[in-house]
C-alpha cells in the first residue's frame, strides 16, 4: 500500500551519505536526519529552553541543512559540526526576534530532564545558572564553549566548522571561560 | 588580567577530557596558576557534564516523516508536527510523498471528497465538533491540512495558524469541562506549534500602508488577548502541571504581537505592488474554498453560493485592476448577501462567523485606493467617481462604496426599501 521508496542499503559511512545527499538523495539525507537530530535538538533546546521552540528550529535546522548541503565540503569539518553551526544561527536568529526573554527561561516540565543530580551534587555550579551565563556571551564565544563542551568536539574541527585557526578557538575558549568564571562569580556574591 | 595562558589552558582540557590527567595533575605541573587554573578547569568539568536533554518520544520519527515530506516535494518548507500524521496517511493513500504540490492538494481534496460522499456531508460538519481521541479527529485535521495547503505564504498562512489555534483552545476548553487533563497536556504543545507557525509565517509580511498595517495589527492583538483571557480562565481550575502548561501558551500568545509589530513593515517588496496582493489574493482564495466547502450544505441554495462566489471574483478582479473602491463594494455586497442567507436561516451560525472572518480579513488587505491626482488617466477612480457606477464583472448589482454598516435587521429594511439588496436585478 505504501510505494514510498525504502533506503537502497543505506551505507553507514557518513561521507558517502553526504555524497549521496549532494546529489539529491533525499533518503540519505532522512539517514543523516536519524543520526543527528537527537544532538542538534539537544543543542538548540539549550539555547531556547523550550520544546515547542526547540522542535521547530531543528526541523528548520535540517530544512536549511538539506537547501544548502551543497556548500557542504566534506572532509573539512564533521557534518554534525556544520549543522550545529546552522542550528546556532537559527536559534540566535529565533533569539533576536523576539523580545520577550522569559520565553526562553528553561520550561518547568523540561527540567526534569535538565537536571541530572548525580553531576549536578559534584559540581558547585547550578546548571541553569551556567547556561544563563553561557547565553550571555558574546556570540562567538557562546559557540565555541557549546560545540567544545556541550557537543565534545576537537580543537580542529570546532575551527573547520567556524573557518577560524586553532589557535583563535584556543583563545576564545580562554577568554569564554574567564568570563563564565567572573559572572558566575559575581551571580554567587549578588545571592 | 588571567595568568593561565590560552594554550595552557587548551591542552589542560584535552588531557582531562582523554583521560591523561586530572585537574590535580594539571595544577600540580603548573603551580605558580594553580589556583586559576583549578577554577577554570572546574567550570570546564561543569561545563562538560551533558544535560540529558532528549527530545519527547516521537518527535524525531515525526520529523523525519515530515521532513522527507517536504524535502521530497516542491512546495515551501513546513513543520506541523500535529498533521504530520495525516500527510503520511494521505500520502500513503496517494501512493507517494513525492507528488506535485497540485496533486497533492487534488489528492487530498479527493479524500475529503470521498469521505464526504461516503460518510455523507453530515461527517464533515459533524468532524468539525471532534475532540482529540475521537474518531473524526483525524477528518478535522485532514480538512485544516487542506486549508493550509492551499493557502499562500507569509499572512494569510500566518492568519490561519492563528484561527487554527483558536480551534485548539476551543478543543481545550471542551476537554477541561470534562475534566480530561491529561488530553489537554498533550493538546497544549501543538496549540503553541500554531502560534509558533503563525510567528515563523509573519517573518516577512508587507503591507501596502500603515493603516493597513495597524488594522492587522489590532486584529491580532484582539484575538491574542481573547486566547490569553481564555487560558487564564483555564488556569483557574486545572491541575498543577496543566496549568503550568497553560501558563507557558499564554506567555507564548502575549509575546506575539511585539514579534508582529517588529517584523510586519509597510514594504515595497513585490508583495505589495499594484493589483493584487498575495494577501488579498489568499483571503479571496480561502473565501472561495470556504465557500466550495458549504457545496453539500443542503441549507445553502446552490444560486446563493454561485452569487456569493461571483462577488469574490468581481472583488479580485476589481483588485487586479487596481480599483480598490469597486473591490470594497463587492466585499460589502458578498458581506449583505451573506448576513440575508444566515437571517433566512440558510447557513448555519458557525459557517456565517467563519465566512464573516475571512469577509474581515480579506477587507483589510484590500490595498488603499490612489488618490485622485494620483490615478491612473481613464481610471474609474480617477474622478473619485462613485465605484457603484462601474460595471462589476459579473455583472451583478451591488452596494455602493463607502455605505455605512447598519445592524442586519435594519440592513434588510433597506435592502428592501432601496431595492440594493443582495442578488436584485435592475
Amino acid at each position: 500500500m505504501n510505494d514510498v521508496a525504502q533506503p537502497q542499503a543505506l551505507s553507514t559511512d557518513e561521507a558517502g551519505l553526504v555524497g549521496r545527499a549532494q546529489a539529491g538523495d533525499a533518503q540519505a539525507f532522512a539517514v543523516l536526519y536519524d543520526v543527528h537530530v537527537a544532538r542538534v535538538y539537544r543543542y538548540v533546546f539549550y539555547h531556547l529552553g523550550n520544546q515547542a521552540d526547540a522542535e521547530d528550529v531543528s526541523q528548520q535546522t535540517f530544512l536549511q541543512a538539506w537547501r544548502a548541503i551543497g556548500t557542504y565540503r566534506r572532509g573539512t569539518s564533521p557534518f554534525i559540526a556544520w549543522l550545529l553551526t546552522i542550528a546556532h544561527n537559527a536559534a540566535v536568529s529565533l533569539r533576536r526576534r523576539t523580545k520577550d526573554e522569559t520565553r526562553f527561561e528553561v520550561e518547568p516540565a523540561a527540567t526534569h530532564r535538565w537536571s541530572d543530580p548525580e553531576a549536578q551534587a559534584l559540581s558547585k555550579y547550578d546548571r541553569l545558572a551556567v547556561r544563563r551565563a553561557i547565553l550571555r556571551l558574546k556570540p562567538d564565544q557562546q559557540q565555541v564553549v557549546l560545540l567544545r563542551f556541550l557537543e565534545q568536539l576537537d580543537y580542529a574541527e570546532i575551527a573547520a566548522a567556524l573557518g577560524k585557526r586553532e589557535g583563535n578557538i584556543r583563545v576564545i575558549q580562554h577568554r569564554a571561560l574567564t568570563e563564565l568564571r567572573r559572572m558566575l562569580a559575581s551571580e554567587v556574591a549578588e545571592r | 588580567m588571567s595568568r593561565v595562558s590560552p594554550d595552557l589552558l587548551a591542552y589542560c582540557c584535552a588531557d582531562i577530557r582523554a583521560g591523561h590527567a586530572t585537574v590535580a595533575d594539571c595544577v600540580a605541573v603548573h603551580p605558580e596558576v594553580g589556583a586559576e587554573l583549578a577554577e577554570l578547569l572546574a567550570l570546564a568539568a561543569a561545563l562538560t557534564a551533558t544535560p540529558a536533554i532528549e527530545p519527547r518520544a516521537g518527535f524525531a520519527e515525526r520529523g523525519r516523516a515530515s521532513l522527507l515530506a517536504t524535502i521530497t516535494g516542491p512546495g515551501p518548507s513546513e513543520t506541523r508536527p500535529w498533521l504530520r500524521g495525516q500527510r503520511e496517511a494521505l500520502a500513503s493513500l496517494f501512493g507517494s510523498l513525492a507528488m506535485p504540490r497540485l496533486a497533492r492538494v487534488a489528492a487530498t481534496l479527493a479524500l475529503v471528497l470521498f469521505i464526504m460522499l461516503a460518510l455523507g456531508g453530515g461527517a464533515v460538519y459533524a468532524a468539525q465538533a471532534a475532540l482529540p481521541g475521537d474518531s473524526l479527529y483525524a477528518l478535522k485535521l485532514a480538512g485544516e491540512d487542506l486549508r493550509l495547503r492551499l493557502s499562500q505564504p507569509d499572512l494569510d498562512r500566518a492568519r490561519l495558524h492563528l484561527e487554527l489555534a483558536d480551534t485548539r483552545l476551543s478543543e481545550l476548553q471542551r476537554l477541561a469541562a470534562q475534566n480530561r487533563f491529561a488530553a489537554m497536556n498533550d493538546l497544549l504543545p501543538v496549540y503553541q506549534e500554531q502560534l509558533a507557525q503563525a510567528e515563523r509565517h509573519a517573518e516577512s509580511v508587507a503591507f501596502a500602508g500603515e493603516q493597513a498595517r495597524q488594522a492587522e495589527l489590532a486584529l491580532l492583538r484582539a484575538r491574542l488577548r481573547q486566547q490569553e483571557q481564555t487560558l487564564a480562565k483555564l488556569q483557574a481550575g486545572a491541575p498543577a502541571d496543566v496549568a503550568r502548561g497553560l501558563a507557558l501558551a499564554a506567555a507564548r500568545a502575549q509575546g506575539l504581537p511585539a514579534v508582529a509589530e517588529e517584523r510586519w513593515h509597510v514594504g515595497t517588496a513585490s508583495a505589495v505592488t499594484s493589483g493584487t496582493t498575495p494577501a488579498t489574493d489568499a483571503s479571496l482564495d480561502q473565501m472561495e474554498l470556504a465557500l466550495a466547502g458549504l457545496a453539500s450544505d443542503p441549507l445553502l441554495p446552490g444560486d446563493s453560493q454561485k452569487s456569493l462566489m461571483a462577488k469574490i471574483e468581481a472583488a479580485r478582479q476589481a483588485v487586479e485592476r487596481g480599483q480598490s473602491q469597486v473591490a470594497l463594494s463587492m466585499l460589502d455586497a458578498f458581506r449583505n448577501e451573506l448576513e440575508a442567507q444566515y437571517r433566512a436561516g440558510h447557513l448555519a451560525e458557525a459557517n456565517y462567523q467563519y465566512l464573516l472572518s475571512l469577509h474581515d480579513q480579506s477587507v483589510a488587505t484590500v490595498p488603499p485606493a490612489a488618490a485622485p491626482s494620483e490615478a491612473k488617466p481613464g481610471s474609474p477612480e480617477k474622478a473619485a467617481t462613485p465605484a457603484v457606477q462601474e460595471k462589476p464583472a459579473t455583472g451583478e448589482d451591488q452596494t455602493p462604496p463607502g455605505q455605512a454598516k447598519l445592524p442586519p435587521g435594519q440592513e434588510k429594511k433597506q435592502d428592501n426599501e432601496g431595492g440594493k439588496g443582495p442578488g436584485h436585478k435592475p
